[in-house]
């Protein structure tokens, strides 16, 4: 059976189709991946650089204090409208006796 | 003279490979902490008054801009109309829950069903007709154009009633 398998394995031909082409798709894939490392890399490094500047990373957390406090007031503004309603509705309910038989 | 290896300040302290980092973080956390400290110290007023027993009439005090005096008025009217309000509950209970017992018990239209469908008409309109005039009792209380706008609020919902307040309370409260 290892004998068989011996000579079948030794018979065996592999013929790889490699396109014409092959080495230099290889070397433009390598060239746009360096291309977008490179990339990252200087943005990375530009910002590093920004933040040693200790007023520009002042100047960021205080932005990013600003925002918060927008975007929570926005959405307490939109709480607040909804607990409004619901208390215009608590008011009704204690008026209206079929509001008031709905809590039942 | 300062000695070189000692660090002076924190910016030093932090390798500068990290400073972006720890700056995103702080940026991150101040942000998020002013966003719920602000939602929380904006609501908290409404909030409270979702909480509280009384929270109906104090939205009334406040969307209709009442003094004391009225609010007092206002007080002294909706205690003396709640017993008269849970009555009516009561009533209309009693009649559709005697319809719907008609309802199940016969396949066919009957007098007794009839006489039935025609008590709960009654106590509705009753019941209307009493809300109606607490209704114009409060709005009496208001000042003219406030008393005009509760009206005509309070009238929409009590006679045209849309989906139920008790849909909007539940649907807040889950």
């Amino acid at each position: 059976m290892d004998d068989e398998l011996r000579k079948k394995l030794a018979s065996w031909k592999v013929q790889p189709q490699i396109p014409a082409d092959f080495q230099r798709r290889v070397w433009d894939r390598i060239a746009v991946r360096e291309a977008r490392t490179s990339r990252l890399h200087f943005v990375m490094v530009w910002a590093v650089a920004l933040m040693r500047q200790p007023r520009v990373a002042v100047c960021a957390i205080a932005l990013s204090a600003l925002i918060g406090a927008g975007l929570g007031l926005a959405e307490s503004g939109r709480a607040n409208t909804e607990n409004w309603k619901l208390l215009e509705a608590k008011y009704v309910q204690s008026i209206d006796p079929n509001e008031h038989l709905q809590s039942y | 003279m300062s000695n070189p290896l000692i660090p002076t300040s924190t910016s030093n302290r932090i390798r500068p490979e990290y400073r972006l980092g720890v700056v995103l973080i702080a940026a991150l956390g101040i942000g998020l902490l002013t966003f719920y400290a602000c939602k929380f110290f904006a609501t908290r007023e409404v909030r409270e008054m979702t909480q509280s027993p009384s929270g109906g009439l104090e939205w009334l005090r406040r969307e209709f801009h009442l003094t004391d005096t009225q609010f007092k008025n206002i007080e002294d009217l909706q205690a003396a109309y709640a017993p008269a309000c849970n009555e009516m509950c009561s009533r209309i209970m009693e009649a559709n829950s005697k319809v719907s017992v008609l309802v199940a018990q016969n396949d066919k239209m009957t007098p007794e069903l009839e006489a039935a469908i025609q008590e709960a008409n009654a106590v509705q309109l009753n019941c209307r007709t009493q809300t109606l005039a607490h209704i114009y009792r409060v709005s009496a209380q208001m000042n003219p154009s406030d008393g005009q706008r509760y009206l005509r609020m309070m009238a929409s919902r009590v006679l045209q009633p849309g989906p139920s307040s008790d849909t909007a309370v539940r649907a807040a409260t889950e």
